[in-house]
């Protein structure tokens, strides 16, 4: 997987992702409109835009590749922090996904700019249900592995319980909410580990003791859009640190059949490291076998 | 100090509150899940090549969500919601500028998706097959041999999800039409049942030009033709929409003789959604039981015992209910619209084995003597009309509603409007 920061260059370094981000919209659009599909859009992922995903898993047999998922985050000192996650979900079963990402990191750190991998996160998705007059549940199983720089000294496993409902009175709107425990020993203030898990991957891959919280969403079908809102609270799982409250929006768009673009906006308005925050992302969707040739 | 008999009656009321609860639950909980499209180099082709007509099914399937929606969430709202209001919002909005990707659906029909998320999945599955269909003959890279060895690997592949797929075996109408709750929706909302059919039948019927000619341009013309001709099928609704709901073999007859498995499955695709309006639409189906009314309209949809025809039954009843009721064949010229014979949304019965024509419920023939309609010969074991005069002697109860009498003429001549204004439909006693 060729990682979207190459070398921690600062200014340029800023430069260098605009142009990856350019270069994949580019690529979206120019990709022949033999790609297309199935809705992606209305199926929110953790990071894409917002921190709170629905509980629903990508379709059996169905593979999605977040191309160019980006974070930016500029702190109270005015320093910014860029991450990227490229990741793949296979629905490996029904209502079953297996995901594979590895955050990578660009961050200032004491005057100079770093780069490193922040750890791989293999996770699984369960949908238990789809909604009737029961909400839709799922849960899944994260886990944390220690890889690169930025990468927590352990493995950190997390258990996630998601529900979905949808209320038709407001016209296409849901809401869910997100519910997670990591279990493990705390980190030590300072650790190196720490400074990935503050940095926030765009899959918001923090490792958090524990996260609770809600989005809301809206859709506007014949326009293949949805944009939502979230609040959420997590505990860091480093000593010493206290909560977090963060609060966001985004918009996720079904560009081509095949194709979704998303980007949100967010802010962690209280806890030691309030800062400003933004995501943008493209994600393709296909099948098993994409490159079957005709009448095989 | 509590009585054994005390014991007992609280032990009773926690179990019975411990089974009962689960099976509400149950009856409520779906595990119903999405496959991804048999992914190949041809997917998407046909919006790619034929943006026009493939669009506009993204906003055919706006009008099904829409129509489970308002039927579902306003059950009490005028028929002039979906008759005027809406069937206007879609032929002059939705469908004139229909969306570039498809729809979720689930955010149009939120509520009903939430009735019946199981016949939403099985609508949707079918729906991909009808596309990718489309693709494989759109793709100018394969022979015929090859896209005919490809959809029979597509309908494989559907019916994997036997949970989903529609049964390739013929289903008699009487599932459609004579069923305690059927006719509602097209007596009470006759002009959107109109735009349903006339959906089905371009549907269907776009893949007569991929099976008429090979020649790029010619495919060009022909699909610029039936987009046309749906277009004028609008004009004056719901006079010149079909008046019977499309069947394969008669709107796209080369397809259907090609691909008799994927045009049963079409037809059967086609006569659910028309249960699930009747369902919706019906106020004699209790709230209460709609979704268990959908549930068992789907499973009956899906095996292959329950209401089936022979497939021989199946291509001549096709043909005997009247290609000129169904919006004319796919190929149809421009100039005239197809009269038809028979009132609009008369049912005819047909036998199961040969599909002879042995009663007619609802309706009555009009303009032709049996036998002549779509040139077909006399039929054997045709009954006379059964309900003449546009009384429903459906299921022994009155119509207090009159059929609404066809008067079509040649599009060359001013057409006159049809009896019955949809939105005058007076309030109506349905068939137990």
């Amino acid at each position: 997987m060729t990682p979207a920061i190459s070398a921690p260059t600062g200014r340029g370094q800023t430069r260098t992702l605009f142009a990856e981000l350019f270069s994949a919209l580019c690529f979206s659009f120019v990709v022949p409109a033999t790609s297309a599909a199935q809705v992606d859009f209305y199926n929110t992922d953790a990071g894409r835009p917002l921190r709170i995903e629905d509980a629903y898993t990508i379709e059996h047999r169905g593979i999605e590749f977040q191309a160019a998922p980006l974070r930016v985050e500029r702190s109270r000192t005015g320093a910014y922090a860029w991450g990227a996650e490229p990741r793949l979900e296979f629905g490996v079963l029904p209502r079953t996904q297996i995901d594979l990402g590895v955050p990578f990191v660009v961050t200032d750190v004491g005057g100079r700019t770093i780069a490193g991998a922040a750890g791989i996160d293999v996770a699984v998705l369960h949908n238990l249900n789809i909604e009737t007059s029961i909400p839709a549940l799922a849960v899944g199983l994260d886990v944390f592995l220690p890889a690169g720089a930025f990468g927590p000294t352990r493995t950190y496993v997390t258990a996630l319980g998601v529900v979905t409902r949808s209320f038709p009175s407001l016209g296409a709107v849901r809401v869910h909410a997100n519910v997670q425990y990591t279990f493990g020993e705390r980190l030590a203030s300072g650790s190196s580990a720490n400074i990935g898990s503050a940095i926030a991957g765009p899959q918001a891959q923090e490792v958090s003791r524990w996260l609770a919280g809600a989005a809301i969403d809206r859709t506007f079908p014949l326009w293949s859009t949805l944009v939502s809102a979230e609040v959420y609270a997590r505990r860091p799982l480093e000593a010493g640190r206290a909560i977090e409250v963060s609060a966001g929006a985004g918009v996720r768009h079904q560009l081509t059949p095949r194709w979704a673009l998303d980007g949100g906006v967010g802010r962690r308005l209280t806890g030691d490291e309030q800062a400003w925050y933004a995501t943008g992302g493209l994600a393709v969707a296909f099948g098993l076998h994409p490159f079957r040739k005709p009448g095989t | 100090m509590r009585t054994p008999r005390t014991v007992v009656a609280l032990l009773t009321l926690v179990l019975s509150a411990g089974i009962a609860l689960p099976r509400a639950a149950q009856a409520q909980w779906s595990t119903g899940y999405e496959t991804f499209y048999r992914d190949a180099p041809y997917n998407w082709t046909f919006l790619h090549r034929y943006p026009a007509a493939a669009r506009m099914f993204n906003g055919f399937d706006f009008g099904h969500a829409i129509l489970y929606e308002t039927l579902w969430t306003k059950p009490t709202a005028s028929p002039s919601v979906l008759e005027d209001k809406w069937y206007h919002e879609l032929t002059t909005e939705i469908l004139a500028h229909p969306p570039a990707v498809p729809l979720q659906e689930a955010a149009i029909e939120v509520a009903y998706a939430r009735l019946a998320p199981e016949a939403k999945l099985m609508f949707d599955w079918a729906h991909l097959l009808h596309r990718q269909i489309y693709d494989v003959w759109a793709d100018t890279r394969y022979t015929d041999a090859q896209r005919d060895a490809e959809v029979q690997r597509l309908i494989a592949y559907y019916k994997t999800r036997k949970d989903l797929a529609f049964s390739s075996t013929p289903k008699s109408m009487r599932l459609m039409q004579e069923q305690p709750y059927s006719l509602a929706f097209r007596k009470h909302y006759p002009k959107f049942n109109g735009l349903i059919w006339a959906y089905h039948w371009m549907q269907v019927g776009l893949y007569e030009p991929f099976l008429e000619t090979r020649d790029e341009a010619q495919r060009q013309t022909l699909i610029t033709g039936m987009v046309a001709r749906f277009w004028q099928m609008l004009k004056d609704s719901p006079e010149h929409l079909p008046y019977q709901m499309p069947m394969t073999a008669a709107v796209a007859p080369k397809f259907a003789a090609r691909y008799p498995e994927a045009a049963i499955i079409f037809d059967n695709l086609h006569s659910m959604h028309d249960v699930v309006s009747d369902i919706l639409a019906n106020p004699d189906v209790p709230r209460s039981r709609k979704r268990a009314e959908i549930l068992l309209a789907a499973s009956r949809y899906r095996d292959d015992t329950s209401f089936v025809m022979t497939v021989a039954g199946w291509q001549n009843m096709s043909l005997l209910m009247g290609v000129e009721n169904m919006g004319g064949p796919a190929l149809a010229t421009l100039e005239t619209f197809p009269v038809p014979t028979v009132t609009y949304g008369a049912v005819m019965s047909h036998d199961d084995v040969t599909g002879a024509h042995i009663g007619m419920p609802y309706g009555q023939r009009v303009g032709m003597a049996h036998g002549e309609h779509g040139g077909m010969p006399a039929m054997p074991g045709m009954s006379t009309d059964t309900a003449s005069k546009g009384a429903h002697a459906h299921g022994g109860s009155t119509d207090t509603m009159p059929a609404i009498t066809p008067t079509r003429k040649p599009a060359a001549k001013p057409s006159a409007k049809p009896v019955v204004k949809p939105s005058a439909m007076p309030g109506m006693r349905m068939p137990p």
